[in-house]
């Protein structure tokens, strides 16, 4: 049960970045945004 | 093929160049210095092991974005600045008394969760916006609250680094509470009062409180404080009663407070001020995935082994001075801990293991002030309104100093420490 | 404003970038879903699995082999369990050649190589572990998992910052809760290590089992290393074990079991059932904290520069052989050490004995390789 409201509280960060993600206009931050996102959909996707 | 000292000259070289010249946040260089050793040493572009060692921190980066929306939400709802007011109104008269308080205040997080970073995100956030109202510096408000959340984290009664040692060493986490109170408490209050009289003079309240948000408390009355009632009382009921109330973790607590917080106070919306919150963590939460990655190379390239054994192999009477150096060096209490706790355990074997595994975790936690990803000094910079974490960082030496001799003393002298209680 | 900007092509390029990185480590990563091959040889003459001692396990990533290698022959009953941390490959590969190489002429082994199944499918981050390494066995190379200390998270997410051990409440760091050696006796109930666990505590008590081991590998600078770990009731036979040992030139500690430390093999299974425990230490550098370069050779060959320098400072101590410690020599220790404590236990119960065939002697498998144990 933890795991899948830990799973879900991951998928909402995730989508938040990514709305972030496209607002934002600065490529630096841009960058850092996608390499958060990685750890957290290979993790919400249950791959690592 | 490179060897290890060349491997690492070239990550500094890269992270440095990052940073200074092309302006990168330390997120990303962490990532580019971490690729640039990967291909000095000849591993090509190891993107399963970059991608692995993003994950080093995961649950920290959970706990750092649940954390920023909970303090945003508390802080639309009025409760932040409803704090900080009713602390001043309360304290004012004794300067002394309101510093070490705050001391204690800020530590307390980190004391119940092992987590430095706890501090700085929710009590530390509550009190800064009153310590720049008595006049100290944002970048020394930054420096005390980014301390202290050392102190908190190695304050009992749960210490990560000293699990960590323990872990490698197959020592149970038991007797631990007296030794780290002695190696933390006096250093916490030593260090109020050293700000208290550097910054501090008479406390005029109604300038003070000019400064501050207006209390909501008339309006809301006890509710205000709820979310954050809830956080704690959370936080206290895992410890006290373990057999009964499951450990849901920080970040759920957090989360669990941040609703809460949704209808306790004042009315706003709550997704944008969400994304105000992920926005503010979002520094923090690159530089947690950029370090993961900079360790998993590290250790993959031999560097992390080669920073080891330098350390052990200095010469005896300069091995303290190596440890004040070495471990916080490694930029993380966690891994300083892990990496060198554990040796350092043994090669002061026969002294009294409890007080050496207390005192390498005093030192391995300034580790999370320090560069290169300097975790507490961005954190600290965010809350203040700080946009150089260096500044901060600077600001710390004379109480990171402190820490590194008590530490010291505390292994020289650790049989005679463990006789005091 | 445009419908499409340039940050948000910017942001939707570097999301195809992130997904492209998603995407070839998500199957670099889901490669060590895939089981380990392992060819049972002809003293095995049946294989379960722990989910038949313990049916919550089944279609889990935890489940794993038991292979019943059986004389037909009165005498005690021994389990072998190996890869309880899939990070040190030692203790899984002694298994292994058992399963593979080893006949049973009196009593009965059972073997489990992957005890920590789990753990099997992941590495550990920070760690730069390889996921795997190739060795050549009598007829071909064979390729095995590396796996992490504990099990995989992505099954028991997230970890509470506290691990509170079941039944003693002994607390230790939160990532030992997926700590199978932290986990005895188990919970029926609990996490998916707990259930492991539990299983295998079950696994004890139905098969009867008289002598349990427990293969493990240390960092060099553990100093319980080159150790035989056991309960009180085993000291007799452990004690025993070790003057045989000594007598070949493979000098071994014996570490009694602290009674306060729970969740250990050494202590649940020797509390909780009647088997007599023992866990064995060898000496890897590829888990140590002062290695060198991590790699799939470090953990095959043994040789660590960082090792050698650590042990010539004199400043702590190293259980490092100048010359590397190869797996050879690592599974022939194990293979050794469990073969000496069966003959003190022959020794002191000659009415009922075990008799093992088909494992070389320490010197061949140095000579030989440890390839030479595997079909």
């Amino acid at each position: 049960m933890l795991h899948w409201i830990y799973t879900a509280m991951a998928a909402w960060i995730a989508w938040l970045l990514l709305e972030e993600l496209f607002e934002e206009k600065s490529w630096r931050i841009q960058v850092s945004l996608v390499l958060i996102l990685i750890p957290l959909v290979l993790r919400i996707l249950q791959i690592k | 093929m490179a060897n290890e000292p060349v491997v690492l000259a070239v990550m500094l070289a890269v992270f440095t160049a990052a940073v200074f010249v092309w302006k990168l946040p330390s997120g990303l260089a962490l990532v580019l210095s971490a690729a640039a050793g990967a291909l000095t040493a000849g591993e090509g572009l190891p993107v399963r092991h970059l991608v692995e060692g993003s994950f080093g921190y995961l649950d920290a980066v959970l706990i750092i974005a649940t954390a920023m929306v909970l303090m945003k939400v508390v802080e639309a709802g009025g409760a932040l600045g409803t704090i900080s007011y009713g602390l001043m109104k309360w304290l004012y008269r004794w300067p002394s008394l309101l510093m070490i308080f705050v001391a204690f205040f800020v530590m307390f997080p980190g004391m119940l969760t092992g987590l430095s970073s706890a501090c700085i995100l929710t009590t530390g956030a509550l009190v800064a916006p009153a310590l720049q109202a008595l006049g100290i510096p944002a970048a020394s408000v930054g420096s005390l609250i980014a301390f202290l959340a050392v102190l908190g984290m190695v304050a009992p009664p749960i210490n990560i680094p000293v699990m960590i040692i323990g872990g490698g060493v197959d020592m149970p986490y038991v007797g631990f509470d007296k030794p780290l109170l002695l190696a933390t408490f006096p250093i916490a209050i030593l260090t109020a009062l050293y700000y208290r009289y550097r910054y501090v003079r008479t406390i005029v309240l109604e300038q003070v409180l000019s400064k501050l948000p207006p209390s909501l408390y008339v309006r809301h009355g006890m509710k205000l404080f709820l979310p954050l009632g809830l956080v704690v009382a959370l936080m206290l009921s895992i410890r006290l009663f373990p057999q009964w109330v499951p450990d849901i973790g920080i970040p759920l607590i957090f989360m669990l407070g941040a609703v809460a917080g949704i209808f306790t106070g004042e009315r706003f919306r709550f997704w944008p001020v969400a994304r105000q919150g992920i926005r503010e963590a979002l520094p923090v939460m690159g530089i947690l995935v950029g370090v993961g990655m900079f360790v998993q190379i590290m250790t993959l390239t031999g560097v992390r082994g080669f920073l080891a054994v330098g350390a052990l192999q200095l010469p005896p009477a300069l091995l303290c001075l190596g440890i004040a150096l070495l471990m916080p060096a490694f930029g993380s209490a966690y891994a300083a801990s892990s990496v060198l706790g554990v040796p350092l355990v043994y090669v002061f074997l026969g002294k009294n293991e409890i007080v050496i595994a207390s005192a390498l975790s005093l030192i391995a936690g300034i580790g999370d002030l320090m560069p290169p990803p300097m975790l507490l000094c961005s954190f600290a910079a965010q809350i203040v309104g700080e946009k150089n974490p260096w500044r901060i960082l600077k600001e710390c030496l004379p109480m990171i100093l402190v820490s590194l001799l008590v530490g010291i003393a505390m292994i020289l002298l650790a049989d005679k420490v463990a006789r005091l209680y | 404003m445009p419908l499409f900007p340039i940050h948000r092509i910017r942001a939707l390029l570097l999301l195809a970038a992130a997904a492209a990185a998603c995407l070839y480590a998500g199957k670099e990563f889901r490669k060590m879903n895939a089981p380990d091959t392992i060819l049972p040889g002809q003293g095995v003459s049946r294989i379960r699995a722990l989910k038949d001692y313990f049916p919550n396990l089944e279609g889990t990533r935890s489940d794993s082999a038991v292979y019943f290698l059986e004389s037909g022959r009165p005498g005690p009953t021994v389990l072998v369990l190996g890869g309880t941390h899939p990070n040190e490959p030692a203790g899984f590969l002694a298994a292994v050649a058992l399963v593979e190489s080893l006949r049973v002429k009196a009593g009965r082994l059972i073997v489990v190589p992957q005890a920590c199944q789990s753990g099997f499918t992941c590495t550990d981050p920070l760690e730069g572990y390889p996921q795997s390494y190739s060795l050549r066995s009598r007829s071909r190379l064979r390729t095995f998992r590396f796996g992490s200390r504990a099990a995989n998270p992505v099954e028991d997410w997230p970890d509470p910052i506290i691990y509170r051990h079941f039944p003693s409440g002994q607390q230790l760091s939160g990532n030992e809760t997926r700590n199978l050696n932290r986990a005895y006796p188990g919970k029926s109930d609990g996490t998916t290590t707990e259930k492991t666990a539990f299983a295998i505590m079950k696994l004890i008590r139905d098969e009867k089992v008289n002598l349990a081991f427990d293969l493990h590998e240390a960092a060099p600078e553990i100093p319980i290393i080159n150790a035989i770990v056991t309960h009180e009731k085993g000291r007799e036979l452990a004690a025993g074990a070790l003057l045989g040992l000594e007598l070949e030139n493979l000098p071994y500690a014996l570490e009694l079991s602290p009674p306060n430390f729970h969740g250990l093999s050494h202590r649940e299974w020797g509390d909780g059932t009647p088997a007599i425990p023992f866990l064995l230490e060898t000496t890897n550098p590829v888990q140590g904290r002062l290695r060198g370069r991590t790699g799939a050779s470090l953990a095959v060959d043994g040789q660590d520069r960082q090792y050698r320098l650590a042990q010539e400072s004199g400043r702590m101590r190293i259980t490092y052989d100048a010359g590397g410690e190869p797996l050879a020599r690592r599974v022939g220790r194990h293979l050794r050490a469990i073969q000496a404590v069966l003959e003190t236990y022959n020794e002191l119960h000659p009415e009922g004995r075990v008799e093992l065939e088909g494992i070389p002697s320490y010197e061949e498998i140095i000579r030989n390789g440890v390839g030479s144990l595997l079909q």
